[in-house]
């Protein structure tokens, strides 16, 4: 049993893998094997991708059944790519992902899911009536949901008061949903729900947005930099764990692929009716959260991003909510480097 | 009533001692080299045995810079950013824009009227444009650092240096002078880089300056070279610097002390 | 800026035409239709989009619509060498130097009132995630209706109908800011002269396999992608016709001679926009590009029956667009059809769609024996060229050849 499904990016409908028998283990760009990854595409990528290469090529990974990749930008096709020759033994799809919300793409979303879900079952060795594999689905999101449920009342009480070490406690949560166990990422968020005596309050609530944080000891960090993170926006905070809506007449893969789609999306998806809406997104998050100051981390050579720090950076500056941009590596230095600046935007934010 | 401001930056380690009314007792700048524990020591040594004071006299110690946590007997350490904002208002109190450039990364600053850092930009990892920039360059041009400021005296060329990574540029400099371009035209390209660099920063946090009063410190603020070019990349009739710009950011922290003790 | 530029080039072009209409080579030709479309886009009371790369050219003109991928502009700019002006523009409103320089010239012009303003924009997901995010900057900035059309990889029944109802679903859009419906008829005309330039295109390629082979280091530079602009017009005809013409005069009269033929190379990707002797380069090293990787026909002819599933199969089946073993299977094909012995990759900085293959390339054309010479270069942002170093590792890579 364990049989494990790599998978990478956000947009990976978890409760299918589940489903099909498998867990899911997201390959995070965390490793000490060496990097190679830039012989095999290019230097110029993102360390997100790069890093999760680097572990597949020096093997760095636990058994894994297959992969599953989504189309979401240039850098994760490039990633699925290699993949097919890092480890060409491996099983892998991948999910084309529109880039925003409408019913022909909605319609065509809920047909990759499907398709997914199809090959995932096929992996295992399983052939099941749809309706069967409808109830296992639905059975899986809602476990799904509850931690979305749950992160939601952590991410509610932290914007509210400071408690030290639960912006970090609720990364290890969801690290732990995306590594090891949902039942296990429950258990510790039902510790943290639990009534506990707040501190007082740091002198800079900020926001966070980016593409990747994910180690907890970099959240630790923002408190010892007197940086009260009162919310975050992140592919491994809460966006990864999205919750599903679904009645009890919808068909699940729709369900799926609209609060996918629909729900605080990373920069690569758009709404075409309102050009630049990451912005206002930002924004609105941001106020809502009480944060008097905003601060973007994005890794190096993140398109999705790099495109629309400008529209972002014009939206909070229009709004007098000061802004402090990060460019990190997925290296712990990398982080170390950017005290200074941190430490400058909380005293600027304390006046 | 003594406060005590010190800087540990990449290169040099500085100190003021303030009394009370923000006067100046006494300062000093000296490398910081690979001890800095050291250096911090001394440098304190220095200010106290100018103004003739004893160290239990300094109420307040007020470290800042790069290494500000390595100061042990501080009673905080407060970022470089907000010391030099704090300092350069004491010193141009109509400043509206600050850049300082340092030994290892350059800043520019966006002050309200009350000299309260209202946004800031660095410079990415690499040296371009900094102190340790124009150090590789007065060594390529083999020239004392000092002397550099001067050295574009005269020079009548539109020659901007087109690399800004310190290992080309370098490089750049040995082909133009291997090509007989004259020594004060590189330097004069080279000003022009900078400022072009420099100019850029500033633009990423204020993007109308014309009715801001500019001023400049740290090290590199010595250099008139520099700073006119930066004026003039800026369209500015003159870029301000103090009389003593490697001690800006100290003085500021010194200042910080004073105003947290009251 | 850009409208006299355009204008003076299309002027001179046609006063040389009037004084000898026979001195005209084809490449004239060409640049004097991109001319007038660049005139045309810069011109008022024309109804402009500006697209995605892979954007169906032909549909749009049929519907009266002038139109043209942004990264043209891009590449106009730095051939003119003004680009440099913009890129300090987008650069300061926060747009990395990290990014493709393509779009960060356009958007720097957008950024200084340079560019036209359009009418609708219409992104497209294919080739890069880049270029439709600068899409939604464009649309951001000028606050204009925004289309996207997103193209699959993988090549599906389920992936074409998706993307030929969107395709559908875009003509609504187009028309309801023409307030022109759709002509069936003028489609199937603008399809009729895809399908005849395609199959010009075709004759075009095979011609340039002769060996030696008659084309020379400028003649087919990046004509595969900007051709898709006229394709679907009587001049794009023409325009074929008339290099289909100069290669079999240039094969009859061994002229091909004049230009020496050591090595045969392909070019991968886009070339050089800027000015840099590449191509002359080349020559003194008696080295020929006999083919660039985007110069080839992939697609089977248009439907006028079924336009929007020709169209929608048309867009997903570029090799360059689909999973990288489909776009070296592509270029191993090439490979072999010309003969070629090295291939040229200029890394294009800031292109995580092309050049984030790279390993991957060199390793495919490495299994067929084919080696590839690595060019880390911008091919728009001229700033930070290293010219000796590339020339350099350029003529090593020769003397390595033969």
């Amino acid at each position: 049993m364990n049989k494990k499904i790599g998978f990478t990016c956000a947009y990976t409908p978890v409760p299918l893998i589940e489903a099909a028998g498998f867990f899911p283990y997201r390959i995070l760009p965390e490793t000490k094997a060496p990097d190679q990854a830039g012989h095999l595409l290019h230097d110029n990528l993102c360390p997100h991708v790069k890093k999760v290469l680097d572990r597949a090529l020096e093997n760095d990974l636990p058994d894994l059944e297959g992969m599953v990749f989504i189309n979401s930008c240039d850098t994760m096709r490039r990633l699925a790519d290699a993949w097919q020759v890092a480890r060409p033994d491996d099983k892998i799809i991948l999910i084309d992902l529109p880039s925003g919300m409408n019913r022909l793409s909605l319609d065509f979303l809920s047909k990759e899911y499907e398709r997914l879900s199809r090959t995932l079952f096929k992996w295992n060795d399983q052939t099941l009536e749809p309706e069967i594999i409808s109830e296992k689905i639905k059975e899986k999101i809602f476990q799904w949901n509850l931690l979305a449920d749950s992160i939601k009342k952590i991410e509610e009480k932290m914007t509210n008061d400071f408690f030290p070490g639960y912006a970090s406690g609720l990364q290890q949560i969801i690290n732990t949903a995306a590594t090891e166990s949902i039942d296990q990422a429950l258990a510790m968020a039902k510790s943290k729900i639990e009534p506990e005596n707040p501190c007082k309050s740091l002198t800079a609530p900020v926001f966070v947005f980016g593409n990747l944080l994910f180690d907890p000891k970099v959240y630790d960090l923002f408190e010892e930099w007197n940086v009260q993170v009162v919310g975050t926006d992140f592919c491994t905070s809460s966006r990864f764990v999205t919750r599903i809506q679904t009645g009890p007449d919808d068909n699940i893969f729709r369900s799926l692929a609209h609060s996918y789609l629909k729900q605080t999306p990373c920069a690569r998806t758009m709404d075409t009716t309102i050009p630049g809406s990451i912005a206002q997104r930002i924004v609105e998050r941001a106020k809502k959260s009480n944060a008097k100051g905003v601060i973007g981390f994005t890794l190096k050579f993140c398109d999705p991003y790099l495109a629309r720090i400008p529209m972002i950076r014009q939206a909070l500056q229009k709004e007098s909510i000061p802004f402090l941009m990060l460019e990190g590596d997925c290296t712990e230095g990398s982080m170390g480097q950017q005290q200074t600046r941190i430490e400058a935007f909380t005293e600027m934010l304390e006046v | 009533m003594i406060f005590l401001g010190i800087d540990i930056g990449s290169l040099s380690c500085d100190a003021v001692l303030i009394d009370e009314n923000k006067n100046i007792l006494s300062s000093s700048v000296i490398p910081t080299g690979v001890k800095n524990i050291e250096s911090i020591a001394k440098v304190k040594k220095n200010v106290l045995d100018a103004a003739g004071v004893m160290e239990k006299d300094i109420l307040s110690i007020v470290s800042t810079g790069y290494g500000r946590n390595r100061v042990k007997e501080r009673d905080r350490a407060v970022t470089e950013i907000t010391c030099h904002a704090k300092g350069i208002k004491h010193m141009i109190p109509d400043t509206r824009i600050l850049i300082d450039i340092g030994g290892q990364d350059s800043k520019a600053m966006l002050l309200d009227p009350d000299g309260n850092v209202v946004d800031f930009a660095m410079n990415d990892k690499c040296a371009a444009g900094t102190g340790r920039f124009l150090e590789a360059m007065a060594r390529a041009l083999e020239v004392d650092i000092n002397q550099l400021g001067d050295l574009d005296k005269g020079a009548t060329s539109d020659l901007v240096l087109s690399s800004m990574c310190t290992v080309f540029a370098e490089s750049e400099v040995v082909s133009l002078i291997a090509s007989g371009t004259e020594q004060k035209e590189i330097a004069k390209g080279l000003n022009r880089a900078i400022a072009a660099r420099t100019n850029s920063l500033v633009k990423r946090i204020a993007k109308n300056t014309r009715d801001l009063a500019v001023s400049m410190s740290g090290g590199v603020a010595r250099n008139r070279g520099v700073v006119k070019a930066i004026a003039e990349s800026m369209n500015l009739e003159r870029v301000n610097t103090p009389k003593l710009p490697d001690i800006v950011g100290a003085l500021g922290a010194a200042i910080i002390g004073l105003e947290k003790r009251r | 800026m850009m409208y006299e530029h355009f204008d003076n080039t299309v002027k001179g072009i046609k006063d040389k035409l009037s004084q000898d209409p026979s001195g005209i080579n084809a490449r004239k030709k060409y640049v004097l239709e991109l001319s007038r479309l660049g005139r045309k886009l810069y011109t008022k009371n024309e109804t402009i989009a500006w697209c995605g790369v892979t954007a169906p050219f032909d549909l749009l003109s049929s519907m009266g619509v002038t139109s043209c991928f942004v990264e043209f502009v891009g590449a106009m700019l730095a051939s003119t060498q003004t680009a440099g002006f913009f890129f300090e523009d987008a650069e300061d409103a926060g747009f990395a130097t990290d990014s493709c320089a393509y779009h960060r010239a356009v958007m720097g012009a957008v950024l200084k009132n340079a560019m036209p303003e359009p009418d609708f924009i219409i992104g497209t997901s294919s080739p890069c995630t880049a270029g439709l995010a600068v899409m939604e900057n464009f649309a951001n900035q000028y606050k204009k209706d925004f289309f996207i059309l997103n193209v699959p990889q993988n090549y599906s029944k389920d992936a074409i109908r998706f993307l030929s109802n969107q395709i559908e679903e875009l003509t609504h859009f187009v028309s309801a800011h023409t307030k022109e419906p759709l002509s069936k008829e003028k489609l199937g005309m603008a399809l009729e002269n895809f399908n005849q330039s395609s199959k010009l295109l075709r004759d075009i390629y095979d011609l340039a396999k002769t060996k030696p082979s008659p084309v020379d280091n400028r003649l087919l530079r990046d004509f595969g992608v900007v051709m898709t602009l006229l394709m679907g017009t009587r001049e794009g005809i023409d325009i074929c016709q008339a290099f289909k013409d100069e290669l079999n005069q240039r094969i009859k009269t061994s002229r091909h001679h004049a230009s020496k033929e050591k090595t045969r190379l392909m070019w991968i990707q886009n070339r050089i926009q800027y000015p840099f002797p590449m191509d002359k380069m080349l020559d003194d090293l008696g080295a020929k590009i006999v083919i660039d990787e985007l110069n080839t026909v992939t697609w089977e002819p248009m439907d006028p029956d079924n336009p929007f599933e020709s169209i929608a199969k048309r867009m997903i089946s570029i090799p360059f667009s689909m999973d990288t073993s489909k776009r070296i299977k592509n270029m191993q094909t090439l490979a072999l059809d010309y003969q070629i012995d090295g291939a040229i990759n200029p890394c294009h900085w800031g292109c995580r769609q092309g050049t984030g293959a790279r390993g991957l390339v060199s390793k495919g054309m490495r299994d067929i024996d084919i080696p590839v010479l690595n060019l880390e270069i911008d091919c728009v942002d001229s700033r930070n060229l290293a010219r000796g170093q590339i020339e350099t590792r350029v003529e090593a890579f020769m003397e390595m050849l033969s």
